[in-house]
């Protein structure tokens, strides 16, 4: 999901930087056509140092900034990768049918089964929001040893996500056996 | 009144906290009691040994069908149990 910001990164500097070698192009031949041969080259080097310093580099940077802060990009949810320390909880018995009934697909488009998952916080925290009497956990480093992925997706808490990539039986071994929810224990 | 028994993944909730009705055992339960979904149709939502009550709804945000539900009023198999016996 990472690659696909990266491809959009590249393929906007690439048009930025074809964008201002046309541009400079145009100041070339524009340049030219001045009288004054001191002046024309004075011109031509304020406009070239001008757009060294506008690199895209810049452009990238705030486009990136914006798209983090607006938070309605469809890759804003993308671009947030989960680190692998990250713990990763479930309710309920998480049988191999249990996982296949709760799949589905998020509406950002990725299919797999709700989880919460959050770095820096532990079961207890994670499971505040989790109704069922017992509860599976794992961490988003061992989802992506089994080739899965763990990415962060909207829901009724901020620590929502989508596990995605794994069949029903290797998320029920992954999160089995289960444990009492220690946000419901007295 | 009875209300048709629906699963519903417990943890699949938009952040309005409506459970979204998009998972493949609510869409078999769905299809197993020819139901079609519209706003304000009542359904009793499972899964394993938890049940609520819900109120159908379609998330214009979402594009998809949602069930709005009171959180504090999910009952527990056991609570049900109790409840029959007495």
């Amino acid at each position: 999901m990472i690659e696909n910001w990266e491809n959009l990164k590249n393929q906007i500097e690439a048009y930025l930087k074809n964008q201002i070698e046309e541009y400079l192009l145009f100041i070339e031949i524009s340049a030219s056509e001045l009288s004054s041969s001191e002046k024309k080259d004075q011109i031509l080097e304020a406009i070239k140092q001008r757009t060294k310093e506008e690199r895209p580099q810049k452009y990238l940077n705030d486009l990136q900034r914006l798209v983090e802060e607006s938070g309605d990009s469809p890759y804003a949810e993308l671009a947030q990768r989960i680190p692998n320390e990250a713990l990763v909880v479930r309710g309920g018995r998480n049988l191999p049918e249990d996982i296949r009934r709760g799949m589905g697909t998020h509406p950002c488009g990725i299919t797999g089964i709700s989880v919460e998952c959050a770095l820096g916080l532990s079961v207890k925290e994670l499971a505040v929001n989790i109704p069922h009497g017992q509860v599976g956990v794992t961490t988003v480093g061992e989802v992506r040893k089994t080739e899965g992925d763990v990415i962060r997706t909207s829901g009724r808490s901020p620590h929502h996500a989508t596990l995605s990539g794994l069949t029903p039986e290797q998320i029920s071994n992954l999160l089995t056996p289960t444990y009492p929810n220690p946000a419901r224990e007295q | 009144m009875n209300t048709p028994r629906i699963f519903a993944d417990f943890h699949n909730a938009d952040n309005q906290g409506r459970l979204r009705l998009n998972s493949i055992g609510t869409v078999e339960d769905l299809a197993c009691h020819n139901i079609e979904l519209q706003d304000g149709k009542l359904l009793t939502l499972y899964s394993e040994d938890l049940e609520v009550e819900g109120v159908v709804q379609y998330s214009t945000e979402e594009k998809l069908w949602v069930a709005a539900i009171d959180w504090n009023a999910i009952k527990q198999m056991d609570d049900l149990a109790v409840q029959a016996k007495y």
